[in-house]
């Protein structure tokens, strides 16, 4: 069920119609899971059940690290608890590209078209790894000191609801953000009308909804081109727009999805957090990595990273630590080699920077910090024609039709386009460097909000699925 | 209590400018009624001339096509047709169109080229979504025509855009044709295999609008000479011939040139939509 069509918006009003009613309100939870059984069986009705499975195994798991007391036992449970979310990870999504690669070493052939039949369950990757943070975070929190320690419900009927509710609540569920368990089980109690924050809500709304809708499926439909062999006959400066143009779709259909998946879940009481936070404004890549997809990014920090060793164990551990982490994160997205050479990408970035930083003396000038803002958003921007083009080769024919195609002649229409839809998220950044100069947040503003409504009803582009749901 | 009644106060405030914004745009919209020279895209382009052929005037003949027939010139055509051909769309999609408006033409010209591609469910659900379908009737700013930054484009467009005469000048870029021609020939080496239930939605519509007593001309767009003998149209020609017998194709007599085998230049398009008004003469 997409977010902008008809049968949502009818979906979210009848469940805070009854998600309010008094006599109902010892029913909350169950009332949400119900929408989002109802959300999720729209598109996958038999995959319904692998998300309940997951959610009751995860139950199970956690219930029993929670009140275990034996060390050794308790560490028995997390880890199967782990171990399951990342079997059902690796079994749905990505055991066609194992047996393709075992396929193309041993040359027997036909073994993978038996895997190609298993469907994708949308939005696996989100709530497999909320999964593994309900189970770590038990396992490790369980000292009263901990800030991010919560109370396991003693009855298992109240916990594998909460556990359910937690891994299916519709607003996050397909594409995130992703909510880790300490953050949201605090959450879980009655909520009242009044405490609504509509104001707040709203406007989440409307910025979600005229990203995704005005911005990001319009430039899609200029990004089109992108694909092979579309580009193949485009001009340099047309390549190098497309690109552009994607840069800004991308993160326009992408913040703007968590935009209203958090205002959704604000008017059922609950506050997901931030994912994005102006991204385009960095000035290094560890920089950028703390404001783009935040919830993943900390979630491999927390999960990952840290427990790898992060950067305690010398220079040479932290820059493999990095390589690692962002290579199973570029796997996390897809599975394709391509996701992995985009997470190396990064992952190098990353390291080398760190190296950079390390030995080279630090320049402190406002118009170098400009440079390096444009910088680090051109290298993000080459590093997303990997999400593009999976296929590795086209990453190939569309960089050398970039330097082939100078000659041809330059679409103008695309290029206007491209720069008009682009215009908001370029405002969007621009306005929040001049926030953090002058404390004024000009766009917060009626007048800005009623314009991007009359956008969305009037401009928008032919409805699109978000560009996360694949992942 | 009071937090909530403040919050809803800014939201009545941009309820109501949305509103006024919406109302003054329907109202130019509909008082002036401007003529849109310039969209987006291609899909926007479809929308625009099937919602044009749904709420708007509706002519007794229909084109129906793929983006080979959407380049037949209105400019240059008799008086009296709609064109309902879309870009990268199905012959199938303009009928069910034709039919779900609830309308019987006198005759329709169906496109063979394409003639076996997926009906577009997709576009069919947007365009006749139930509400919706109706409340466009009555808003026009809210059909695909009329966004705002088409009436900025057609601006532009009748500043800057090139006249009748340049568009005659233009040459095709002999890479680009090179490159697509070579593409094409290799999809058209192979007969098409999945058409079969394609042949039988066509036959439904088709026996559908005779029976209304529409009467249905099959025409081919003219396309590279290597791509006219290709297996694939002649795998089409083979199969519409066994399906139905009793309908003539109608064929240019002439060569044209296109920009990438398929799609006719400007002056090719104009030239053979004037060919066309005498072969369906």
């Amino acid at each position: 069920m997409l977010f902008n069509s008809f049968p949502f918006v009818l979906l979210v009003l009848i469940t805070a119609f009854f998600y309010y009613r008094k006599m109902l309100l010892n029913y909350q939870r169950q009332i949400l899971i119900i929408s989002s059984c109802i959300f999720y069986a729209y598109g996958q009705p038999l995959l319904l059940a692998l998300l309940l499975f997951s959610a009751s195994i995860n139950s199970i798991a956690s219930y029993y690290v929670y009140f275990e007391t034996n060390n050794f036992r308790k560490k028995l449970y997390a880890t199967v608890g782990v171990v399951f979310n990342l079997l059902v990870l690796m079994y749905f999504k990505y055991i066609g590209l194992f047996v393709s690669i075992i396929d193309s070493f041993t040359n027997v052939g036909g073994i993978g078209e038996l895997f190609v039949l298993i469907p994708l369950p949308i939005g696996i990757s989100f709530y497999t790894f909320q999964g593994i943070s309900l189970v770590v975070d038990l396992y490790r929190n369980n000292g009263e000191d901990s800030i991010n320690t919560w109370h396991v419900e003693k009855k298992f009927s109240k916990h594998f609801i909460d556990t359910v509710f937690f891994i299916s609540f519709f607003p996050q569920l397909v594409a995130g953000p992703i909510v880790k368990a300490y953050q949201f089980y605090p959450q879980i109690k009655h909520k009242y009308f009044k405490d609504i924050e509509f104001e707040k809500s709203v406007k989440l709304l409307i910025v979600g909804y005229f990203f995704k809708m005005v911005v990001a499926d319009n430039l899609k439909d200029q990004t089109f081109w992108m694909t092979y062999p579309y580009f193949e006959n485009l001009s340099s400066l047309n390549l190098m727009a497309l690109l552009f143009g994607y840069s800004m779709q991308i993160f326009a259909d992408f913040a703007g999805y968590s935009l209203i998946a958090i205002g959704i879940a604000k008017l059922y009481g609950y506050n997901l957090s931030r994912n994005f936070c102006f991204p385009y404004i960095a000035k290094s890549f560890s920089e950028f990595w703390t404001r783009w997809h935040i919830s993943l990014s900390t979630w491999l920090k927390e999960y990952l990273y840290i427990p790898l060793g992060g950067n305690r164990k010398g220079n040479m551990k932290t820059y493999v630590n990095l390589m690692l982490v962002m290579a199973f994160g570029g796997l996390w997205h897809g599975a394709a080699l391509s996701y992995v050479v985009w997470g190396l990408y990064h992952g190098s970035l990353l390291a080398v920077e760190r190296f950079v930083q390390k030995n080279i003396i630090k320049i402190k000038n406002p118009m170098f910090d400009y440079l390096k803002i444009i910088f680090v958003f051109s290298v993000v921007t080459i590093g997303w024609l990997l999400f593009k083009l999976p296929n590795f080769d086209q990453v190939i024919l569309y960089v050398k039709a970039f330097f082939e195609n100078s000659s041809l002649s330059i679409n103008k229409l695309s290029l206007l386009l491209i720069a008009c839809y682009s215009m908001p998220i370029v405002i969007y950044h621009l306005s929040y460097l001049s926030y953090q100069r002058t404390g004024k947040n000009y766009l917060n503003n009626n007048l800005v909000y009623s314009v991007m409504f009359f956008l969305i009803v009037t401009n928008s582009g032919s409805s699109g699925e978000f560009i996360y749901f694949q992942f | 209590m009071n937090s909530f009644i403040f919050s809803f106060k800014n939201i009545k405030v941009i309820l109501f400018q949305f509103c006024a914004m919406f109302l003054i745009y329907n109202l130019y919209i509909g008082i002036n009624q401007p003529v849109i020279l310039s969209y987006q895209n291609q899909w926007q382009q479809n929308y625009a001339a099937a919602q044009g052929f749904i709420y708007d005037k509706k002519s007794k003949n229909v084109i129906v096509g793929s983006s080979l027939a959407a380049r037949i010139q209105k400019k240059a055509l008799v008086v009296g047709f709609s064109n309902l051909s879309f870009s990268g769309g199905s012959v199938l999609t303009g009928l069910e169109i034709i039919k779900r408006s609830d309308f019987v033409p006198k005759k329709i010209f169906v496109e063979i080229n394409t003639i076996f591609r997926e009906q577009d469910i997709k576009m069919l659900d947007s365009l006749f979504y139930p509400i919706w379908y109706k409340v466009k009737n009555y808003f026009p700013a809210l059909r695909e025509k009329n966004q705002p930054l088409n009436l900025g484009l057609t601006e532009l467009k009748s500043v800057y855009g090139k006249t009748h005469e340049e568009h005659m000048k233009e040459t095709r870029n002999q890479r680009v044709y090179e490159t697509a021609l070579k593409l094409q020939k290799a999809e058209h080496s192979v007969e098409q295999k999945d058409y079969l239930n394609k042949l039988e939605q066509l036959k439904l519509l088709l026996s559908y609008f005779e029976t209304k007593k529409s009467e249905i001309v099959f025409f081919e767009m003219p396309v590279e000479p290597v791509l006219t003998q290709s297996k694939s149209m002649q795998h089409i020609r083979r199969v519409l011939k066994r399906a139905f017998p009793s309908k003539k194709v109608i064929t240019s007599k002439q060569n044209y040139n296109t920009s990438d085998g398929l799609h006719l230049l400007y002056k090719d398009a104009f030239a053979f939509t004037k060919e066309f008004n005498k072969l369906i003469d």
